[in-house]
C-alpha cells in the first residue's frame, strides 16, 4: 500500500506509524519544496540509498564514544575512501550533492580536510595568478597537498586592519620574511591548520622598505611534504578541544622570521616586483561578495541542523508516553501536551522559514553577482546588510530551538544517545564565526540608520527595495483580526509597522545624542542596544515575508495547505514574541493580542496530525541523524539499551580506577574497623 | 583574599581599583555571613597548599575514564586529609566547597553516596538496619547510590515497573525488571562505582501491589567488585556534560534479597507476609523542597562562574575604537557587551539571595511541621517548583550569553564555559522537568484564584495574597512601583489563565483536557509569579544590608534588575502602563548599565571563586590570558606528537598516491 508519508515501513513502532498515517500531504512532494525541486530531492534519496550499500563509509562506532584522536582517525579513513569513490556516488562539481554526501558520511563535526575545498581552493582560484594556479591549484585539486586559510589571530577577530603578522620584503634575497612578533599575533582558530594541512594561504601585513601596504595573502608551505613535520621557523599545533566541532584540528601558527619566495604572494590582483615595486590592484573597493556568499549558505545549513534536532524530538515525543489526560486511557504520547507542542511546532515553522529565506537569499545573491558583472554594484551593499542580520537572527533562534528540542526529550535528551547536544554545539558556533552576532546586527543597523536618514531628509525614493517599507505610510491600526481567515498581509503590515517604528526611534536616539554634542562613535555605542532591536525586527520581517512569498508560489494544494498552517503558526508566534513593540503605540489592541494567542493555540492543534510528517519530509537518514532517540523506526528503548551497553565504560565490568583507588579505599576502611 | 596582586594584567588591576566597595564585605553578603565567607577563603587557601589535590592536567583534556580515575585519586587523597584542620567533614557547607574546588562540577564516583545514599538510610532504615549499614557507609566500607528513575519513566513513582515480590517460604524479596523500560536508568554512580544501592520497587505480597518502597540491594561483590548474579549493571554512556559521573542502568533477573533489606523505619513486612502500614502515609514534599531550594543557589553560582570568566576577559580583550583612535577599547565598554552581561550579573545575585531566603523559609517550616502545622509546606513546594524552573532556564541563557560574549575563545574549552553550561542546563530537566514544574505551581495559582472567586481570600497563603489585591497605576519613581507593576501582571495573567481553564470546563471539556488546552497560558502565569518573587527577595535582601558602599552598588544592581525584567515582560504590562513609561524603563536600563560598568569586575571578584575552582584560562584572576591560552593549547592531547597517527596512516598515503 502506498501512503502519503513515504517513511512508513513494516515493523516500525506502531505509535510512529499512526502519526505518519495522518499525513495530509505527500512527503516526497514536500521534500521537493524543501530542497528546491523534485530532481534535487530525488538525488538526495539516491545518494542516501547508494551510501547505504557502502559499509566502509559508515561510522565504525558511534561518534560520541570516540576521543578526538579516534574521531579524526575515523574521518581520515572515510576521506581516503571518498577520494577514490566520490564520483560513483555524486557529481563532485555539484555543491548541493557534495553537501549532502558530507553530512551523511562525515557528519557535522567537521573533518581533516574541511577547509581544503571551501576556503583553500577558492582562495587560490580568486587570488592566485594564472602562473601560480598552474603551479598550486592542480596539486590542490588532486589532493597532492592539503591546505587551509589562515587569517584570524589570537588577539584579533575578523578586523583585517588589526592583524599583527607581518611579511617583510627582503630585496636582497627576493623573499618575504614572515613573522609573528608576539603571542597575540599567532594565527589562531583556522580549521585544519593544526595537524592536517601542509600548506596555508596566510594573511599578513606586507611591508616593503618600511612601508605597510596592508594585509595581503601568501601561499605558505607549513610542513615537509614527505615527513609532514613542521618546517623550521614554524610553530604549529592544534588549539585544543572545543565545545563541539572537535574533528577539525583548528590550529595555531607562529612564524619566526620564516622566509618564502617573493612569488608566493598571491598575485592575481596585486604584484610586488623583484625590486620591491608595489603594483596596486585595479579596484581597491572592499569586496563583500565572499562574505555574503558564506552567510547566505549558512542559513540553510542552520535550518538543516534545527530540523535534525526537531526530527529527533518530535519522533521521540510520539513514542514516549507519560501521564494521563483521560484517566481511563493509557499514558499519552508526550506530543499530546500543549506545552510540548509549543516547544516544538513554532520551531518547525522556523526551520521551514529559514530554509525558504535561505534559498531566496542564495538566489538573490546569484542575481546580484550577475548584475555586478554588468557593472551594477549597488545592490551588493543591500544584500550584505540583509545577510548580516539574517545570519545573526537565524543562528540565535536555531540554537534556541535545538535546545528546546533537546529538553523536550526529557532526561534522555541529555544523553549523547540523542546526539542533540552535539548538534547544538556545532550550530551555536554560527553565532560567533563569520562575524559575531552583535557586530552583524550593528552592520545591518548602519544600513538602517542610513535609510532612516534618507526618509528624514525626504529622499525615501532612493531607498533600496529591502527597506522601501521604511518610507511607506502605515495604517493607523493593525487589522489582523478584521480580515477573515487570518490575512497574512495584515500580519506583514504589522511587522512592517513595528520594524519601521523601532528603526526610526533608534536612529533618532542616535541623531539626538550627536545633536547633544556626543561624538559619533559614542552616540553610536549608546544607541547600540536599541539599534540591534531594530535590526532584529527588520530581519524577522524579511523572514516572515520570504516564508509568505514561498507559500504563495506553491501549486500543489495539499502541500500548500499544510505549509499555510505552518505559516499561520509562524506569524502568530512571532508577533506574540515581539508584541511589546506593537502594543506600545497602540497600533495593536489588547483584544488583538488575545486574538493572536487564540490563533497560536488553534494552529498548534491544527499542525499536530502533520507534525511527524513535516519532519519526515526533510528525509534525513538514520545514518545522517546519528541519534538513537530519532530513529526512523521509533524503536528507541531497545536500541538505547544496546547503545549504552556498547559504550566505552562498559568494556570492563570493573573500571581500572575502581581497582586502583576505590577498592583499596574500602578495604582499608574495613580493616581499620577491626 | 584581595584580588589585586603584583604581576596582574594592568587592564584588570585598573578595573579593580575602581571598586567602590570592599569585596570581602560583598562576599559576606553573598554567602550569608562574614564567618562563612572567610571560612571559604581559608579552605581555598589550605587546599591550594596540598599539591596532590591539584589537577594532574586540565579536565577538558581527559577522556571520561581519565576524569573518573582523577576523581578517585583525589578522593583518596582527601580521605587522608579529612580529619586535619581546617577540614571538617561533618560540615555540609565545608564539604560542598571542598568538592567544588577539588573535584569540580562534572560529578564524581561518590557524588550520590553522601547526598542520597546516606540520607536515605538515615531517613528510612530502622534502628537495627542503621546499625548494620550506616556505619559501614559512613566509613566508606561500601559505596552506595539511590536508584529510582527507570528508562521508560521519569519521576512519576506510580508508573515504576521494577517489582519486589515477597516469597514467604524463603523470606526473601525477588527483584525483577520485567521489560526494557523497567531498567533503572540515570542514577548517578550506579554504573561503575557503587557496590550497593537503595532501589525503589513496587512491593508485591500475595499478588497485592503495595506501591513503591525502598530496598537496600547489594549490587557487586565486596571483594572483586564484580556484579552479582541476577544483576545487569553498567554505565548509560556519554552525556552532554557531567561525564565525571557514571550514571548507570540496572536490571534484575529474579534477584533475591532478604526480607530484612526492605527499609523498615516506616513500613514493615513480617515474615508471614503481613504488611504494616506507615503511621502517617503522607511522606510529604519535604526532601524535594529542600533540593529545589538549594538549586536556586547552586544555579546562581554556576551563572556567577560563567560571568566571572566573561567579565574579566572582557576587561582584558581589546577590540575596535571608540573616541580615542590611539588605543583599542576593552570590549566591556560596548553597550551591547554590557547588555549581554550585566543583567545576568544582577540575576546571579538575585538567585543566590532568593535561594538563601527559600532555604531559610524551609527550615522555618520544618519547625512548624514538627509542631504539627504542615500547611505552609504546600505553598513552599509550589514556590520552589516555579523557582527551579525559572532559575535554571535563565541561568542557562545567561551562561550561553557569557560564553558568546567571549567571542571565539569562548567556544574553546579553555574558557570552560561550555562545560559549565552543560552541567547547569541539566537542571532544567532533573529534579522535575521545567514544564511539569511550572504546571505544579500553576495548579496552586489556580486554586488560589478559585479561593478568591468563592470569597475565601482569607485562606490565601502569604505568597499569593497579592492575587486578591486591587492594582493601580504603577509609580516607577520608586522600586515599590516596579513591584506594583509586576504584581499587576502576575495577577492579571493568573486570572486570565484560570478563567480560560474554567471556561473550557464550562463548555464541556473534561478537567484534564481543559487543563491541557490552557497549559501554555498557565505556565506564563507561573513564570510571572516566580519572577515577582525573585524581585521581591532581591529587594528584601538589599534592604537588610548595613554597609553603605555595598548597599549602594547592590541597589544599582537591583535597579538594573527591575528595569531589565520589566522590559522583558512588557507585553503583559502595556495595558496599564503607558508607552512613555516604557521609554522611561529603557532609559533607566541604559543608565544603570553605565552605572554598573566601573564596579563590574569587582562584583564578579566578590564571588571569590578561585582559579582552581573556575578551571578557565580566560577567567584567570591575574588576567594574563593570552600567554596561558598558548600554553594550554600546546599541552593539549593532539599536540603530543608533531604528526598525528591519522595523517601517517591515511592522509600521507593519499597525497603520495595523488602525486603518481
Amino acid at each position: 500500500m502506498v501512503h502519503l508519508n513515504k517513511t512508513i515501513q513494516e515493523g516500525d513502532n506502531p505509535d510512529l506509524t499512526a502519526e505518519r498515517l495522518t499525513a495530509t500531504f505527500d512527503t516526497h512532494a514536500m521534500a521537493a519544496q524543501i530542497y528546491g525541486g523534485e530532481m534535487r530531492a530525488r538525488r538526495r534519496r539516491e545518494i542516501t540509498a547508494k551510501l547505504a550499500e557502502i559499509p566502509e563509509l559508515h561510522d565504525s562506532m558511534p561518534l560520541p564514544y570516540m576521543t578526538r584522536e579516534e574521531k579524526i582517525m575515523e574521518s581520515a579513513r572515510k576521506l581516503t575512501v571518498l577520494t577514490q569513490r566520490m564520483s560513483e556516488i555524486i557529481d563532485p562539481t555539484d555543491a548541493g550533492e557534495l553537501y549532502h554526501l558530507n553530512n551523511e558520511v562525515l557528519g557535522i563535526e567537521g573533518n581533516p580536510m574541511a577547509l581544503h575545498g571551501v576556503m583553500f581552493i577558492p582562495a587560490l582560484n580568486a587570488q592566485a595568478s594564472d602562473e601560480q594556479q598552474a603551479k598550486w591549484l592542480i596539486r590542490a585539486l588532486r589532493r597532492e597537498i592539503i591546505g587551509t586559510y589562515a587569517q584570524t589571530e589570537m588577539g584579533h577577530g575578523t578586523n583585517l586592519q588589526n592583524l599583527e603578522t607581518t611579511a617583510t620584503y627582503d630585496i636582497g634575497t627576493q623573499e618575504f620574511v614572515l613573522h609573528t612578533p608576539k603571542i597575540t599575533a599567532l594565527k589562531w582558530w583556522p580549521g585544519n591548520l593544526g595537524k592536517s594541512s601542509n600548506y596555508a594561504v596566510v594573511v599578513a601585513h606586507m611591508y616593503i622598505k618600511g612601508k605597510n601596504f596592508g594585509p595581503h595573502t601568501f601561499m605558505v608551505p607549513l610542513r615537509d611534504e614527505k615527513t609532514h613535520k613542521p618546517l623550521p621557523g614554524i610553530t604549529i599545533g592544534d588549539i585544543g578541544p572545543k565545545m563541539a566541532y572537535n574533528i577539525v584540528d583548528n590550529g595555531f601558527l607562529g612564524f619566526n622570521n620564516y622566509r618564502i619566495p617573493r612569488t608566493n604572494l598571491l598575485m592575481r590582483h596585486t604584484k610586488v616586483e623583484a625590486d620591491g615595486t608595489y603594483i596596486k590592484p585595479p579596484h581597491a573597493k572592499i569586496n563583500y561578495s565572499a562574505m555574503v556568499h558564506v552567510r547566505s549558505y549558512m542559513l540553510t545549513g542552520q535550518a538543516i541542523m534545527l530540523s535534525y534536532a526537531l526530527n529527533i524530538a518530535t519522533r521521540y515525543s510520539a513514542v514516549r508516553r507519560q501521564g494521563q489526560i483521560d484517566k481511563n486511557e493509557p499514558e499519552v504520547k508526550v506530543l499530546e501536551y500543549q506545552t510540548q507542542q509549543h516547544r516544538l511546532f513554532p520551531f518547525i515553522a522556523r526551520a521551514y522559514a529559514f530554509q525558504f529565506a535561505g534559498a531566496e537569499t542564495v538566489k538573490l545573491y546569484e542575481r546580484v553577482l550577475k548584475e555586478m558583472k554588468s557593472g551594477n554594484v549597488s545592490l551588493m551593499a543591500d544584500l550584505h546588510a540583509l545577510t548580516s542580520g539574517l545570519k545573526s537572527v537565524v543562528t540565535h533562534q536555531t540554537g534556541e530551538g535545538i535546545e528546546q528540542a533537546r529538553m523536550a526529550c526529557g532526561g534522555h535528551g541529555y544523553s549523547m544517545a540523542s546526539y542533540i547536544s552535539e548538534i547544538y554545539g556545532v550550530a551555536i558556533g554560527g553565532c560567533t564565526y563569520e562575524g559575531e552576532n552583535m557586530v552583524m546586527l550593528l552592520q545591518l543597523a548602519r544600513y538602517l540608520v542610513k535609510s532612516a536618514a534618507l526618509v528624514k531628509s525626504g529622499k525615501a525614493s532612493q531607498l533600496g527595495p529591502l527597506v522601501a517599507y521604511l518610507g511607506a505610510r502605515s495604517e493607523p491600526t493593525s487589522l489582523i483580526d478584521r480580515v477573515p481567515n487570518g490575512g497574512i498581509t495584515e500580519y506583514i503590515k504589522t511587522f512592517q509597522h513595528i520594524a519601521k517604528r523601532q528603526t526610526l526611534k533608534a536612529a533618532n536616539k542616535f541623531f539626538g545624542l550627536m545633536e547633544n554634542g556626543e561624538k559619533r562613535e559614542i552616540a553610536w555605542n549608546k544607541s547600540s542596544v536599541e539599534l540591534n532591536r531594530a535590526s532584529r525586527l527588520h530581519t524577522r520581517l524579511f523572514i516572515v515575508e520570504a516564508f509568505a512569498r514561498r507559500v504563495n508560489e506553491i501549486g500543489d494544494i495539499t502541500i500548500k495547505e499544510a505549509l499555510s498552517d505552518l505559516l499561520h503558526l509562524h506569524v502568530n508566534y512571532e508577533l506574540l514574541d515581539v508584541a511589546t513593540y506593537a502594543l506600545e503605540d497602540g497600533f495593536m489592541s489588547s483584544t488583538q493580542l488575545d486574538y493572536v494567542r487564540d490563533q497560536l493555540y488553534f494552529y498548534l492543534q491544527k499542525i499536530r496530525p502533520n507534525a511527524v510528517s513535516l519532519l519526515d519530509s526533510w528525509e534525513f537518514s538514520d545514518r545522517e541523524l546519528r541519534s538513537v532517540l530519532g530513529r526512523r523506526d521509533g524503536h528507541v528503548y531497545e536500541n538505547l539499551f544496546k547503545w549504552a551497553k556498547e559504550s566505552p565504560l562498559n568494556k570492563t565490568d570493573v573500571l581500572p580506577s575502581v581497582d586502583t583507588y576505590l577498592k583499596p579505599m574500602m578495604e582499608k576502611a574495613r580493616q581499620s574497623k577491626l | 583574599m584581595s584580588s589585586i596582586c603584583k604581576g596582574d594584567n594592568s587592564d584588570l588591576t585598573e578595573e579593580r581599583k575602581n571598586a567602590t566597595f570592599d569585596t570581602d564585605k560583598m562576599a559576606a553578603v553573598i554567602y550569608g555571613r562574614e564567618e562563612i565567607a572567610s571560612r571559604r577563603r581559608q579552605l581555598t587557601e589550605s587546599i591550594s597548599r596540598i599539591h596532590e589535590l591539584a589537577e594532574s592536567k586540565p579536565l577538558v583534556f581527559m577522556t571520561r575514564e581519565e576524569k573518573i580515575a582523577e576523581s578517585c585519586r583525589k578522593l583518596e587523597v582527601l580521605s587522608r586529609h579529612w580529619n586535619q584542620t581546617p577540614f571538617n567533614r561533618d560540615n555540609e557547607e565545608d564539604a560542598l566547597h571542598i568538592y567544588r574546588e577539588v573535584l569540580g562540577m562534572e560529578g564524581h564516583p561518590l557524588a550520590l553516596h553522601d547526598t542520597m545514599f546516606i540520607p536515605t538510610l538515615v531517613a528510612q532504615a530502622s534502628q537495627e538496619q542503621q546499625e548494620k549499614w550506616l556505619g559501614r557507609a559512613r566509613r566508606k566500607e561500601i559505596i552506595g547510590c539511590y536508584a529510582q528513575t527507570e528508562m521508560g519513566h521519569g519521576t512519576n513513582l506510580r508508573k515504576l515497573e521494577t517489582t519486589a515480590t515477597y516469597s514467604p517460604d524463603t523470606q526473601e524479596f525477588i527483584l525483577n525488571t520485567p521489560t526494557i523500560t523497567a531498567l533503572k536508568w540515570w542514577p548517578g554512580a550506579l554504573g561503575k562505582s557503587s557496590n550497593n544501592a537503595i532501589v525503589v520497587a513496587n512491593l508485591l505480597i500475595k499478588d497485592q501491589n503495595y506501591g513503591p518502597h525502598p530496598f537496600m540491594v547489594q549490587l557487586r561483590d565486596e571483594k572483586t567488585h564484580i556484579p552479582l548474579k541476577g544483576i545487569v549493571v553498567g554505565d548509560i554512556g556519554p552525556k552532554m556534560a557531567f561525564n565525571g559521573a557514571d550514571n548507570g542502568y540496572l536490571g534484575f533477573n529474579n534477584h533475591r534479597i532478604p526480607r530484612t533489606n526492605l527499609l523498615m523505619r516506616h513500613t514493615k513486612v513480617e515474615a508471614n507476609g503481613t504488611y504494616i502500614k506507615p503511621s502517617h502515609a503522607k511522606i510529604g514534599y519535604s526532601s524535594m523542597v529542600k533540593v529545589r531550594s538549594r538549586m536556586a543557589m547552586d544555579q546562581g553560582l554556576f551563572l556567577a562562574s560563567a560571568l566571572v570568566i566573561a567579565v574579566r576577559y572582557s576587561a582584558v580583550r581589546r577590540q575596535g575604537f571608540l573616541e580615542d583612535k590611539t588605543q583599542k577599547v576593552k570590549v566591556l565598554d560596548y553597550q551591547t557587551q554590557q547588555h549581554r552581561l550585566f543583567p545576568s550579573l544582577a540575576r546571579a545575585y538575585a538567585f543566590i539571595f532568593t535561594g538563601f531566603e527559600t532555604i531559610h523559609l524551609y527550615s522555618q517550616l520544618l519547625k512548624d511541621v514538627d509542631m504539627g502545622n504542615t500547611s505552609g509546606m504546600a505553598d513552599l513546594h509550589a514556590l520552589t517548583s516555579g523557582l527551579k524552573s525559572v532559575v535554571t532556564h535563565q541561568t542557562g541563557e545567561g551562561i550561553e550569553q557569557a560564553r558568546m560574549a567571549c567571542g571565539e575563545h569562548g567556544y574553546s574549552m579553555a574558557s570552560y564555559i561550555s562545560e559549565i553550561y552543560g552541567v547547569a542546563i541539566g537542571g532544567c530537566t532533573y529534579e522535575g522537568e521545567n514544564m511539569v514544574m511550572l504546571l505544579q505551581l500553576a495548579r496552586y495559582l489556580v486554586k488560589s484564584v478559585e479561593l478568591i472567586k468563592s470569597g475565601e481570600e482569607k485562606k490565601l497563603g502569604p505568597m499569593v495574597s497579592y492575587l486578591a489585591a486591587k492594582g493601580g497605576h504603577p509609580d516607577l519613581s520608586s522600586l515599590n512601583g516596579y513591584v506594583t507593576a509586576f504584581e499587576h501582571m502576575a495577577r492579571r495573567q493568573a486570572w486570565k489563565a484560570t478563567e480560560k481553564f474554567l471556561k473550557l470546563m464550562e463548555t464541556g471539556e473534561s478537567r484534564e483536557v481543559a487543563w491541557n488546552k490552557s497549559a501554555v497560558e498557565l505556565t506564563r502565569a507561573s513564570r510571572l509569579h516566580t519572577r515577582l518573587f525573585i524581585i521581591e527577595a532581591f529587594m528584601r535582601r538589599v534592604s537588610r544590608i548595613e554597609d553603605i558602599p555595598v548597599k549602594e552598588v547592590l541597589t544599582d544592581l537591583l535597579h538594573l534588575h527591575v528595569n531589565y525584567e520589566l522590559l522583558d515582560v512588557a507585553t503583559y504590562a502595556l495595558e496599564f502602563m503607558s508607552s512613555t513609561q516604557l521609554d522611561y524603563i529603557r532609559d533607566q536600563l541604559y543608565l544603570y548599565l553605565e552605572k554598573i560598568r566601573p564596579s563590574a569586575v569587582s562584583l564578579v571578584d566578590s564571588f571569590q571563586i578561585s582559579d582552581m575552582q573556575l578551571r578557565s584560562v580566560l577567567g584567570r584572576r591575574d588576567g594574563n590570558v593570552y600567554e596561558n591560552l598558548f600554553k594550554w593549547a600546546k599541552s593539549s592531547p593532539l599536540n603530543k606528537s608533531d604528526v598525528l597517527p591519522s595523517v601517517d596512516k591515511y592522509l600521507k598515503p593519499m597525497m603520495e598516491k595523488a602525486k603518481l
